[in-house]
């Protein structure tokens, strides 16, 4: 275990999103932050010598308004900018530490808390419209032309209930993309095809306690979908899979009982299988949990403590994770 | 005021062990929000906690 490396330094207190990293890629690891002033990043080839930081984006510095996601070759970054208008903007990284930036695009959606993915070759931004709705948009294409052009039938509109759950994004394997999202205390998710046509509305959760958050992760070309979040009723902390063919498991697995666990940070290796939870607990006061499953098998529960001397895990915004997990990149 | 790393690698027997004392010794900046991002595959895993400190 390495004690605390400095990666570079900020004056904003918010916190980190879920979304800015670390990744890995072109043998480095690369990492997002807002700084007080601009969306800036850094990179490592060890995690412990971190290169001075550098302005992805100036004058951006709310950690709820940036999204970034890496599809292997390229940073897809989705941000709310003037007037609420979402815009986008691609980084292609290099193995020296670079990133060279094309032009921010004002995608015409308007709105706040964007997540971005890339699917086949196109680039799909969900975010909640000015009437808090969980809406869609995709581009003609992310891999040659260096614009925004919203597709004819975009954006599209998911749910038509109101919610204040940022909605989240994966990639399915034939281009088209998963939506999640939580309305009225359940975990729904739709299909969204390259030609703008949803997918019928499926539940994931019976009872979704939505002021516990959930994490979702997965997609892609295993095409399996991971899901962790807190029951309203029972107070368990569950996890639940979609399978690539669309089939749910017939129920939920408890990962940790009856306690008031909550905001779950979910890892997925679709090679093996394994599967990676972090959770904050107060069965006993301010603990983080941790447990993994491997080869179909859950851990017993680690009581990881955190004594919350500087910080309450509950009153503010938790152990807020990051979710980037796949194959054997980065170690 | 910094945006720091700490990072743990397993899975092996002192996996569970280094994370209880990474996450124990953190001194998080108060009011901030620590994250974690996991790499690898079940027979190697390396775990990285970001944070601002204090």
């Amino acid at each position: 275990m390495t004690t605390g490396t400095t990666v570079g330094t900020t004056t904003n207190t918010d916190g980190f999103r879920g979304n800015l990293g670390p990744f890995y890629i072109q043998g480095r690891y690369w990492l997002f932050w807002v700084d007080g002033t601009n969306f800036v990043w850094s990179h490592s080839t060890d995690l412990s010598s971190w290169a001075a930081k550098q302005t992805a984006i100036a004058s951006l510095n709310d950690v709820w308004k940036e999204s970034v996601s890496c599809d292997g070759t390229y940073f897809h970054i989705a941000y709310v900018g003037a007037s609420s208008h979402i815009y986008y903007v691609r980084g292609t990284p290099a193995s020296d530490g670079s990133i060279a930036f094309g032009t921010a695009r004002d995608t015409g959606g308007i709105g706040t808390y964007p997540d971005v993915c890339a699917s086949g070759s196109h680039v799909y931004i969900t975010y909640l419209s000015a009437a808090q709705k969980p809406t869609v948009i995709r581009n003609d294409d992310a891999t040659s032309v260096d614009t925004w052009t919203t597709t004819t039938g975009f954006p599209v509109l998911i749910s038509n209930t109101a919610t204040s759950e940022c909605s989240r994004i994966l990639p399915k394997s034939d281009g088209g993309v998963f939506t999640i999202y939580a309305v009225s205390n359940h975990i729904k998710l739709k299909t969204c095809a390259t030609d703008a046509t949803l997918g019928g509305e499926e539940s994931c959760s019976l009872s979704f306690d939505s002021s516990s958050m959930f994490d979702v992760t997965g997609g892609g070309i295993a095409g399996v979908i991971a899901f962790a979040y807190r029951d309203a009723n029972s107070g368990n902390m569950l996890y639940r899979e979609r399978s690539s063919g669309g089939t749910w498991d017939v129920a939920e697995t408890t990962i940790v009982a009856a306690s008031s666990s909550t905001r779950p940070a979910l890892f997925y290796d679709a090679t093996s299988g394994t599967v990676v939870l972090f959770c904050v607990g107060t069965s006993t006061a301010n603990h983080v949990y941790y447990n993994e499953r491997l080869s179909g098998t859950w851990g017993g529960m680690l009581k990881a403590v955190y004594e919350g001397s500087l910080i309450d895990p509950l009153k503010d915004d938790g152990f807020w994770l990051n979710r980037w997990y796949r194959d054997s990149k980065g170690v | 005021m910094g945006v720091k790393v700490k990072v743990c690698e397993g899975p092996d027997s002192t996996f569970e062990a280094d994370l209880q004392t990474a996450i124990n010794g953190l001194t998080v900046l108060a009011g901030t929000t620590p994250g974690i991002a996991v790499f690898g595959t079940g027979s190697r895993i390396r775990a990285v906690i970001v944070y601002r400190e204090s």
